[in-house]
C-alpha cells in the first residue's frame, strides 16, 4: 500500500484551536483538496474554514444547496481523484444516507465528520448529543460496513481526520469521525506535527476496479481521466463496473467482499485507551467527550478507594469487541455512560460475556457530568 | 504555576466581548507553553442575554475540560454575577465589575474599576475586555507581557491594537496592584 510522509500546512507546535478548526486542518493535511458542503450547527465552522483555506492551495470548496447534493459531490470529487470530505449534523446526515450506501456498494474514499447534535430530527441545534452511532453504521439499507472513530479533545479531531482518510483509502469505504458538538466547539491546545503518515490511493493500471481475487481484497482505484474504462454504478456490477442485477453469484460475491475486506481488518482498526483498568471491578466504557468525564470520575473513585478503571473506545465502527471479551473474562462489570439511549451499552452487553453491563443515558441535551458518572459508579459497585 | 488545573468563569452580557476574553486568556496560555481548554455558552440573543466562556489553564494536559466549580469568577454584568456566583468553588475568588456589580457579603470578592477604566481613560467601553484579561494575567500571574500581546495581536483587528495595547497594560496594572 503506498504511504508518504507530508507536512501538514500549519506549522508544527502549540496552537489553540477550536475542534471544528482543528478537524478541518487535519483535513487539509491529510490531503483532503475537495470540501463539498451545506452548513449546519454545530459543524459549520469545519465548512467556514475549508472555504478559506482550500482556495489558498489550489483545492476546490463547493458550497451545495443540501446535503444531498453535498456528499454526491464528495462522491464525484473522490472520483475525480481528489481525496474530498463533507462535514454535517444529524439532520444532514439523514439526507446523506442514500448516497452513503451509494459510496459503500462502489467503493469511493470518503470522509464524512458529523459533529452530532441533540436529536433525533431538528432536536436543539446547539445543543450536544450522540445519537448518531447506529446511524452512521446502519443509516443506509442493506449490508455494509464503515470506519468510524470517536475523538475526546481537539487534538484527535486532528489526528483522527487524518486517519480516518488514511483508513477511507485504504480501504476504499466511507470513514466517519463522530465528533460532538462539545469537542467541535472546545477550544483546545493541540500540538500540531511536524509530519503525518498518509496513505495515498492505490491505482494499479489495467487491474480491475471493481474486484479483487481475495475474499477480503481492496481493488486498485483509478479516476476518470486515466484511461481505465470506468463505469460507476450503485446497481451490483461486475469486476469491470459491469451491471450484473440478476447474477446470485456476483451479488452474494459482492456484498461479502465489501462487508469482509473492513471486519477482516478489525483488529487493526480497533484503537481504544485503558486508564486504571490492571486490577479495576468496575470498568467505565466511554468514548468522545463523555470519556472526558468518565476519566475524571474515575479517579475521583480511586481516589476514595473504589477499584474503577476506564477503557475509551477511539474506534466505534468496526465496534472493538476484543478489549471488552478480556476484560470480561477477568471479571470485571462494566459502566457505559452515553448521550444517548444506550447505543454503544448494547454491543458492550454483546462482547461482555454475560457480566453486568449498566447504563448512564443522558439525552437532555448537555453533557454528562463527571459527578454523575461517579455517583452512578457508587450505585453499582 | 501549580500542578492543579485552574478552572476560570468569565461572565456578562452578550456584546461586552465575553467569549473574545476567553479566547484570549486561553491562546496566552498555550503561548506560554501551558495547557488550556475553553467553552462558551450564550442565549439565543447575540446581544444583550448573558453569556458565559469557561476556561481551563494547567501545566499538565488537562483531563475534564469544564469548569466544574470556578477558581476564579469574574463577573462583567449584574445579571452574570447573580446567575453565576453559586458556581464558584468555596476558596474561590470573584473578580466583579465595580460600577456595574453590587456582591453579596461572601468572602474573596474584589471590585475592579474595569468599565471605569475604559470609559474614562481608553474613550472606549468595547475595550473593557482586553482590560479584564490583562487585570486576570495580573492578578494570577500566569502569563507574560509578551505572550499576552502576542494573543491580543493575533485576535483583534489591526485598528484596535494600539487601544487594546493599551487596555491590556492597564488591567495588568489592575491585577497586579490587587495581588500585592
Amino acid at each position: 500500500m503506498p504511504s508518504r510522509t507530508a507536512q501538514p500546512l500549519l506549522p508544527p507546535g502549540p496552537r489553540y484551536l477550536s475542534g471544528n478548526e482543528a478537524a478541518a486542518e487535519g483535513a487539509l493535511a491529510a490531503g483532503c483538496r475537495l470540501y463539498a458542503g451545506y452548513p449546519i450547527t454545530p459543524s459549520s465552522e469545519i465548512m467556514e474554514r475549508m472555504a478559506a483555506r482550500l482556495p489558498e492551495i489550489d483545492g476546490a470548496f463547493l458550497q451545495m444547496e443540501d446535503e444531498i447534493a453535498s456528499i454526491s459531490a464528495v462522491v464525484g470529487g473522490s472520483w475525480s481523484g481528489s481525496k474530498s470530505m463533507t462535514a454535517t449534523s444529524g439532520p444532514g446526515l439523514s439526507l446523506m444516507q442514500e448516497c452513503l450506501g451509494y459510496a459503500a456498494f462502489t467503493e469511493t474514499p470518503l470522509v464524512l465528520i458529523d459533529v452530532q447534535r441533540a436529536g433525533p430530527c431538528t432536536g436543539q441545534a446547539t445543543k450536544v448529543g450522540g445519537g448518531d452511532i447506529m446511524a452512521v453504521k446502519y443509516g443506509s439499507h442493506g449490508d455494509y460496513q464503515v470506519v468510524a472513530f470517536s475523538p475526546w479533545s481537539v487534538a484527535e479531531m486532528f489526528s483522527l481526520t487524518v486517519e480516518a482518510f488514511n483508513w477511507s483509502e485504504r480501504l476504499r469505504v466511507p470513514a466517519f469521525l463522530l465528533a460532538e458538538e462539545a469537542t467541535g466547539h472546545l477550544r483546545e491546545r493541540v500540538d500540531i506535527p511536524e509530519t503525518v503518515e498518509l496513505y495515498e490511493r492505490d491505482y494499479r493500471p489495467g487491474e480491475a476496479p471493481f474486484g479483487h481475487p481475495e475474499a477480503d481484497g481492496v481493488p486498485s482505484m483509478p479516476r476518470f481521466g486515466q484511461g481505465e474504462n470506468l463505469m460507476v454504478t450503485g446497481s451490483t456490477h461486475d469486476d469491470w463496473g459491469f451491471r450484473k442485477t440478476e447474477d446470485p453469484v456476483v451479488q452474494d460475491r459482492l456484498v461479502r467482499r465489501l462487508n469482509q475486506k473492513v471486519l477482516s481488518r478489525a483488529d487493526d482498526l480497533c484503537r481504544y485507551e485503558g486508564y486504571e483498568l490492571d486490577d479495576a471491578e468496575l470498568v467505565v466504557v466511554a468514548y468522545g467527550f463523555t470519556a472526558r468525564a468518565a476519566l475524571r470520575a474515575v479517579r475521583l473513585a480511586r481516589a476514595q478507594g473504589v477499584k474503577a478503571g476506564l477503557l475509551r473506545l477511539i474506534t466505534i465502527w468496526p465496534f472493538c469487541s476484543r478489549p471488552l471479551a478480556e476484560l470480561a473474562g477477568r471479571g470485571a462489570s462494566f459502566l457505559a455512560p452515553e448521550m444517548n439511549l444506550g447505543q454503544v451499552a448494547g454491543l458492550v452487553r454483546q462482547a461482555a460475556q454475560g457480566r453486568p453491563v449498566h447504563e448512564l443515558t443522558q439525552v437532555n441535551g448537555r453533557s454528562i457530568a463527571p459527578r454523575a458518572i461517579l455517583q452512578k459508579i457508587g450505585e453499582v459497585l | 504555576m501549580d500542578a492543579k488545573a485552574h478552572e476560570i468563569r468569565l461572565a456578562g452580557l452578550g456584546g461586552q466581548g465575553v467569549i473574545l476574553a476567553g479566547v484570549l486568556i486561553g491562546q496566552a496560555a498555550v503561548l506560554q507553553g501551558l495547557f488550556a481548554a475553553g467553552s462558551n455558552s450564550y442565549g439565543a440573543q447575540a446581544r444583550g442575554s448573558t453569556c458565559q466562556a469557561e476556561v481551563v489553564v494547567g501545566a499538565e494536559p488537562i483531563d475534564y475540560p469544564h469548569v466544574e466549580a470556578a477558581d476564579l469568577f469574574v463577573a462583567m454584568s449584574q445579571g452574570a454575577y447573580d446567575g453565576y456566583r453559586a458556581g464558584t468553588a468555596p476558596e474561590g475568588v470573584v473578580l466583579y465589575d465595580s460600577s456595574l456589580v453590587t456582591p453579596d457579603d461572601g468572602p474573596n470578592q474584589h471590585g475592579l474599576a474595569v468599565t471605569e477604566v475604559a470609559v474614562n481613560e481608553l474613550k472606549n467601553k468595547q475595550a473593557a475586555n482586553v482590560v479584564w484579561v490583562g487585570a486576570i494575567a495580573g492578578f494570577t500571574g500566569w502569563f507574560s507581557d509578551e505572550v499576552l500581546e502576542k494573543a491580543v495581536a493575533e485576535n483583534v483587528p489591526a485598528r484596535f491594537l494600539e487601544l487594546n495595547r493599551r487596555a491590556l497594560a492597564r488591567g495588568l496594572a489592575l491585577g497586579r496592584e490587587l495581588r500585592g
